[in-house]
């Protein structure tokens, strides 16, 4: 009886309540007149996230058995991507209330639904919804980069190319489909294929998720759609979007094809190595620092996706840590690109000085180290992990490739410091203002405590194995 | 013990945090300078509790993660505390002069060098690689932040050289300690052990092979040196603890302490000795020709660490400690006279435009000379002793007579040089005929005891501190067990080669001054190369979109629009 | 009761007709559909039950289905038009629905020829009425003159081939008797199927390309579309022909279902697939767009004609369905807002949120995006033609991708902010339910129809 009345309405179902709640947000603003209550739409969009925050933290300590309903569930590294989520759309959305002052209710109400749809899908565990749910989240982020862009070619760009690598996914699917009529990743887990089936899926998926990642030759999106976009824009796709290819490669990839990967990594290798050597060129002739932000991003993904498909348990736990570190980092580093953008006018890398913003510096190196990877703290340990793989999977040379690669984005990232941050100022002291701290410090705050404690990100007590010998 | 160390200077830190904080308040530098001394005290107070009863004690702080065998912890021995008091005393010192040196952003600068000093204290009191590894690449991000922060204000385009070379040398650790880790599955320092099979040995060549690139890029060895000599616009109390912490503790400390990974191969050693060997005598003899006063000093710097590293490959670790005791110390002195007078000049580095500032700077020349009579090796001081033993362990080891040979030739003639650049320098800055104009002179004046009263201490250090070691070392014989190679006896025609050593290079030192006078030239950096690859680069990437990208999208959605204006 | 449909169609004509003339009063053919539909559900018990294909009694009812929505459709854009074209659409819906039920090709081509007759008396009354200052002016003395005016270059191409189909299709049949004696659709299947001599071969050819030159598809469409210049779009050929893929559907189960791979359908298919889809890019006005699209899926339509496939049949009435609902929905929206062209879109949402969004969902759907409709016709599809060979659904991405180009230049159009000159449109209030009734269907009757026909035993959440 409790058991047919759970099926009915899941009231444990946190989960359900998480993607709900920024939809009941959107349906809320869209009552809103704009014109006449412009705050309350600001207010209400912020609440929000914040509350959707609070409800995605409970999550940790989700059970797969009580929260599951209809095709979602949490699991180890879902319930992280989703507390990341909605903190980056919370950030986003602070730091969007000084920015965006037109058409606020569209881009409100376009990422509360683009923030239900991103739960939705880091929480999926069926093939065909998560496509169907990629599909709706490059429609949305589509016309957000419409509305809000400088260039409509930069979201031509995006929507053309995410497109043909969907239709890819969408033919691995229907390949799938036909062959096994199971869209359940775990019963399709479990499934074993012949060699040749199993790379057809591989290769079709691949660069389904390959072209959300960003990786060589299918990357020509993101320079220009991370540039021409509002910061808040720009954190939701560097953040969160760039992620759900990873996300797929290891939920979905990596569980169904696996004897494909393992026969296959070495190419996958090649292809990470030479995306990252690729992207630490282009950002070293760049000017503008969202441009260089942009490319320095699509190496991480590479070397996430290194790290993924090296085969070996360090190199995963080393992506995962990387995911979020990176997240982190490029939000806050894009955080700091705005702060100086507004004081000094424009974002080249070459304009020198800076004025002295008080205690901007130690900040903004924070943010910068994170995000250039440097080897410590920040994201030393991610970077070790995948090197470390790499290592002991016997690819000596894409791991002294990767080392040297990382080691020339460090020294990039130390000049443009240099460049920003050393000599003297022209301009008059302006110190920075609470909004922009109440959105800098936690966010380095929480870059700190995970660097020291990563314990939260890392699979420690082995949890994931533990899941995968229960289903 | 060495926790102690560690807490004070946490507390130093704290110190500087609130000066920081409040730059206004003035009175809180003197505590920072204050709490520097004393944590030198407690610093020296310790190592003679570890000369007296020498122990290893091992701190536990917390641990990474489960998939790791890794753990923060302080290890405490012999070595550890040798390391951690140079580096202390240095600092206190620095920070003395820089309360007098540096005028604009101290708080920052203040902040900045008791940072990088406690790194260097964390990375020698390490307790495993993983451990010295974080530190290891934490000392480039301060190394960067110490340099950038020029008195002058201009910016210091330099400052990203050394991270570019020490990335890279970062990436020869990480590759090491990954290797290692593959060899033995965890991150220890690695005691003794045998080596079953071929290839174990041969992993651990490259082990050994890629930490001694990583050492050579982060103490300006042969091949890496441009890091160190284009940091002549740094302020002086920098370099002084750049030259001592960075490239000693983070250079010939992993020497030591993973001795066993050196000793496993004759190819380790052997790269060793003639890496050594060569950037000491290229460097030696550059420095005798060369034009700027930092320059001398960074090419001293590298002999003198090449003479180091010379020593690590003959495994003469006795004769490594003393020469490390005495070149920290040594070098500070003379960098901090060396600053006392670039700094009364007003930032005059030239040495064509120095002379005749004896009587001019009286207090600084007695330092720099007593200085330069320490390094030239003087008997009863500490480069005396320091050599001594060297020869003395290069010429009993067994590694073939003419390698023994070419290296005790080759440091018998880099003693020589280095009297000889070492005299040159006192002889063009202090005596000679004055090259100041008029308003110069009218500025220059002997420096305040900020700047005079640090610089003595660190003579004292420097003369008796090799001394020091030496009789600890070598006659009461304490610390066997850390040492395991016997040092032998010496011969008494020491003493009798090192004054003839010695007048050989002030002769040197005489005959080039009077006949190669110092040009006034300046050095210029080409980066041709990479400027037109970033060129083609640039316009390739830009192109690409322009010229295809866009056509295509014109042709396919630009026909129903007229115009494609945007907001 | 078999018949009850077709019985209640003709009663309705002649009454309404009847009515008409006595005493003026006009009855919108829409309701008696409405009618008709529900008549249609209550023929069969199990009717409500997992419609599954299995039985041809079922088929045939959802193919009635169909074809009764279709005319609502028509029917209700027609709405306060015409008398005589209402009655038209009726007599053609009755056609169709006489040729669902055929069970031999004379009676067959009877109802092909009842079906088309009215259609193309609409089109040539459309055709033939000028515009001028006055008004329209039918021009019906002028006929010979019409057809090689330059105005309507698409009208001579038309009838021409209407007429060369029919003949051809005759001559089919009449060829058909002389040899094998039977015009049954049993008896021909049994011989065909067994391939006794070379002339069934050359039978089955003529009557398939019969069929496609009646439909006046690929490879001679790309005048076709100009047929919708300056006309309604649910009075173009277009109805016609997906009600005759109707027909097609039949001919395929009934007498060609044991064949493989039919090859004229396979190459007409494919072609028209590609080539339609690769137009559509460079096109700029919506109607030739809609047109293109919707040919491009018939091609698809037509590729899973043309193995014998149970998964392939059910596709294709899934992907009639969904474009008749799109089609729909895409004419009532322009016709409301007079939107001819691209340029006629730019930045619609700033004034006119709510238009934007509908434009974008129909059009989403139309092209195949996910969620909608369109794309669940396309996923069966292509799961079909990936049943049959791997290679046919490598190929059927190929639309894909420029439907997706196509999509990307309309949604610029629509959500870019330009700064031209804001078209002037009516407020969003006067066709508001409109909107929502349609983007409704279009949502919301996506999981129900996977329900209810399920092509596939998928166990998804859908499925469930």
């Amino acid at each position: 009886m409790q058991a047919a009345a759970d099926q009915i309405m899941p009231v444990d179902s946190i989960l359900l309540l998480s993607i709900s709640i920024p939809l009941i947000g959107a349906i809320c603003i869209s009552r809103i007149d704009e014109r006449e209550f412009t705050a309350n739409v600001k207010l209400a969009s912020l609440w929000t996230t914040v509350f959707a925050f609070i409800i995605s933290l409970m999550l940790f300590e989700a059970s797969v058995e009580r929260f599951s309903f209809l095709t979602f569930g949490p699991s180890f590294i879902s319930v992280r991507m989703i507390a990341m989520t909605t903190f980056l759309v919370l950030v986003a959305v602070m730091v969007s209330q000084d920015e965006i002052n037109m058409e606020l209710k569209k881009f409100h109400i376009l990422v509360l639904i683009l923030e239900a749809l991103l739960i939705a899908i880091f929480s999926t565990t069926d093939i065909l919804v998560f496509y169907v749910l990629l599909q709706l989240i490059i429609l949305i982020t589509f016309i957000l980069l419409e509305i809000f862009g400088k260039d409509s070619i930069c979201a031509v760009k995006f929507f053309i190319i995410l497109s043909i690598g969907s239709l890819l996914l969408l033919l691995g699917v229907i390949f799938l489909v036909n062959l096994t009529e199971i869209t359940d990743i775990n019963v399709l887990s479990r499934y074993t294929f012949s060699p040749r089936q199993e790379s057809v899926i591989f290769w079709t998926f691949f660069l389904g998720f390959a072209s959300i990642t960003a990786l060589f030759p299918l990357h020509i999106w993101l320079p220009d759609t991370g540039t021409e976009t509002p910061t808040a824009l720009t954190i939701l796709l560097l953040g969160i979007f760039l992620k759900i290819g990873t996300f797929g490669m290891q939920t979905i990839l990596l569980p169904i094809a696996e004897n494909s990967c393992v026969h296959f990594r070495g190419y996958i290798l090649e292809l990470a190595t030479l995306t990252m050597g690729y992207a630490t060129l282009a950002a070293r002739v760049q000017r503008d620092l969202k441009h260089i932000v942009s490319y320095i991003s699509m190496g991480q993904m590479a070397l996430i996706t290194a790290g993924l498909f090296s085969g070996n348990v360090h190199g995963a736990a080393g992506a995962s840590f990387n995911t979020i570190m990176h997240s982190l980092g490029a939000t806050a580093l894009l955080m700091v690109i705005a702060i100086i953008e507004n004081r000094v006018g424009n974002r080249n890398v070459d304009a020198g000085m800076i004025p002295l913003i008080p205690y901007f510096s130690p900040i903004a190196t924070v943010a910068m180290l994170t995000f250039f990877s440097v080897p410590w703290a920040p994201s030393f340990l991610g970077n070790f992990l995948i090197l470390s793989a790499c290592w002991n999977e016997r690819f000596p040379i894409i791991c002294l490739g990767i080392g040297f690669i990382i080691a020339c984005s460090i020294s990039h990232g130390f000049k443009i410091h240099r460049q920003i941050f050393s000599g003297i100022s022209r301009l008059k002291k302006m110190p920075m203002n609470r909004k922009e701290l109440a959105g800098l410090i936690p966010l380095i705050m929480l870059i700190l405590a995970i660097s020291v404690y990563p314990r939260v990100i890392l699979d420690c007590r082995g949890e994931q194995a533990k899941e995968k010998r229960r289903l | 013990m060495v926790k102690y160390i560690v807490l004070f200077q946490l507390i130093v830190l704290l110190a500087c945090q609130s000066y920081q904080w409040n730059s206004e308040r003035e009175n809180r530098k003197y505590l920072v300078a204050a709490l520097a001394m004393l944590t030198a005290s407690l610093a020296t107070w310790i190592l003679g509790d570890q000369l007296a009863t020498p122990r290893s004690e091992y701190t536990f702080l917390w641990s990474f993660t489960e998939q790791i065998p890794g753990e923060f912890g302080l290890l405490s021995d012999s070595l550890s505390i040798v390391a951690a008091w140079i580096v202390c005393v240095i600092t206190a010192i620095a920070n003395c002069y820089s309360i007098g040196y540096v005028k604009k952003n101290l708080a920052v600068f203040l902040l900045a060098m008791n940072a990088l000093a406690m790194n260097t204290v964390l990375l020698a009191a390490s307790a495993n690689l993983l451990q010295m590894h974080i530190f290891w690449t934490v000392l480039t991000l301060l190394s960067y932040f110490l340099l950038t922060f020029n008195p002058r204000g201009s910016p210091v385009k330099s400052s990203t050289g050394i991270v570019s070379a020490h990335a890279f040398g970062d990436l020869g650790f990480t590759i090491a300690i990954i290797a290692l880790f593959q060899i033995f599955g965890n991150f220890n320092f690695g005691e003794k052990f045998f080596i079953g099979n071929d290839l174990q040995l041969r992993r651990l060549e490259f082990v050994a092979l890629a930490i001694l690139t990583s050492i050579f890029f982060k103490s300006a060895q042969l091949g890496s040196t441009r890091w160190l000599c284009q940091t002549p616009e740094a302020s002086m109390p920098a370099q002084s603890l750049i030259h001592s912490a960075t490239l000693l503790t983070a250079g010939i400390f992993p020497l030591i302490r993973l001795q066993n990974v050196f000793e496993c191969s004759e190819l380790v050693q052997n790269t060793m000795i003639l890496g050594g060997l060569g950037s000491m005598t290229l460097y030696s003899i550059k420095a005798v020709f060369a034009e700027e006063l930092s320059e001398i000093l960074a090419y001293s710097s590298i002999a003198q660490v090449g003479a180091l590293v010379v020593a690590g490959g003959f495994s003469a670790y006795g004769a490594m400690i003393i020469m490390y005791v005495s070149h920290a110390f040594s070098k500070s002195a003379l960098i901090f006279s060396m600053g006392s007078v670039v700094y009364s000049l007003s930032g005059e580095q030239k040495l064509s435009n120095m002379g005749g500032l004896f009587e001019l700077l009286p207090k600084t020349y007695i330092s720099s000379i007593l200085t330069v009579i320490s390094m030239v090796g003087v008997p009863l001081m500490s480069f005396y002793y320091s050599r001594k033993v060297l020869l003395n362990e290069i010429a009993s080891a067994n590694r073939g007579l003419a390698l023994n040979c070419i290296a005790v030739g080759l440091v018998v003639v880099a003693a020589i040089l280095t009297s000889a650049y070492l005299f040159r320098m006192i002889y063009l800055i202090f005596h000679g005929k004055r090259k100041l104009t008029e308003t110069s002179l009218a500025y220059l004046n002997e420096n305040d005891n900020f700047i005079i009263f640090p610089q003595y201490i660190a003579v004292f250090f420097a003369i008796f501190s090799g001394v020091f070691f030496y009789y600890a070392l070598y006659v009461d014989l304490i610390w066997t067990d850390v040492f395991a190679f016997s040092y032998g006896a010496v011969g008494g025609y020491a003493i009798f080669t090192f004054v003839t050593v010695n007048l050989i290079g002030i002769a040197v030192a005489a005959l080039i001054c009077k006949a190669i006078t110092p040009r006034n030239i300046s050095i210029q950096l080409n980066y041709k190369g990479i400027d037109k690859f970033k060129k083609h680069f640039i316009h390739i990437v830009q192109n690409l979109d322009r010229k295809y990208f866009r056509k295509v999208y014109l042709l396919i959605a630009g026909s129903g629009r007229s115009n494609h204006a945007g907001r | 009761m078999i018949y009850q449909s077709e019985l209640l169609l003709v009663v309705y004509i002649f009454l309404s007709r009847l009515l008409k003339k006595k005493y003026g009063r006009q009855v919108n053919s829409f309701w008696i559909f409405i009618v008709v539909f529900f008549f249609l559900g209550l023929e069969d018990d199990s009717s409500r039950a997992n419609f599954s294909f299995h039985s041809p009694k079922h088929a045939e009812s959802i193919l009635k289905a169909l074809l009764l929505f279709g005319g609502c459709m028509v029917s209700y854009a027609l709405k306060g038009q015409d008398f005589e074209k209402q009655t038209a659409v009726a007599v053609s819906v009755f056609g169709s629905l006489m040729a669902i039920s055929a069970r031999n090709f004379l009676s067959l081509f009877i109802a092909l020829e009842i079906t088309t007759i009215p259609l193309h008396w609409m089109f040539w009354s459309d055709c033939s009425r000028k515009q001028t200052a006055q008004g329209t002016i039918p021009l019906l003395q002028n006929t010979l003159k019409l057809v090689f005016t330059a105005e309507d270059r698409s009208v001579a191409p038309y009838f021409i081939f209407a007429m060369v189909g029919t003949g051809a299709y005759a001559l089919a049949i009449i060829w058909m008797y002389l040899s094998i004696e039977s015009l049954d659709f049993s008896e021909i299947r049994y011989s065909i199927s067994f391939g006794h001599g070379r002339s069934h071969w050359w039978i089955t050819f003529l009557m398939l390309n019969s069929l496609t030159i009646k439909q006046v598809v690929c490879p001679i469409y790309l005048w076709l579309s100009d047929t919708a210049h300056g006309k309604n779009l649910l009075i173009t050929p277009y109805p016609l022909q997906m009600a005759s893929q109707i027909i097609f559907y039949k001919l395929v189960t009934n007498v060609f279902y044991y064949l493989d791979g039919i090859n004229i359908l396979l190459t007409f298919g494919f072609l028209l697939m590609v080539c339609s889809s690769f137009s559509l890019i460079f096109q700029n006005n919506i109607k030739q767009i809609v047109i293109r699209c919707i040919l491009s899926q018939m091609g698809t339509m037509f590729l899973c004609c043309a193995f014998p496939s149970h998964n392939g049949l059910q596709a294709m009435m899934f992907s009639m369905l969904a474009m008749i609902i799109s089609f729909f929905g895409i004419s009532i929206v322009l016709k409301s807002r007079n939107i001819n062209t691209l340029a006629d879109l730019p930045a619609i949402h700033r004034g006119h949120m709510l238009s934007a969004a509908a434009i974008s969902i129909i059009f989403l759907s139309l092209m195949g995006y996910p969620p909608f409709l369109g794309f669940w016709s396309q996923f069966y599809l292509c799961l079909a033609l990936m049943g049959w060979r791997t290679a046919a659904s490598v190929i059927h991405l190929v639309p894909c991708v420029f439907n997706m180009v196509c999509i990307a230049k309309i949604l610029d159009a629509i959500w870019f902010p330009r700064t031209q000159v804001m078209p002037r449109l009516p407020p969003d209030h006067v066709l508001r339910k409109t909107i929502y009734l349609i983007t409704l269907m279009l949502i919301a009757i996506v999981p129900l129809v996977n329900r209810v026909f399920s092509p596939v035993r998928v166990e998804s959440y859908f499925v469930r």
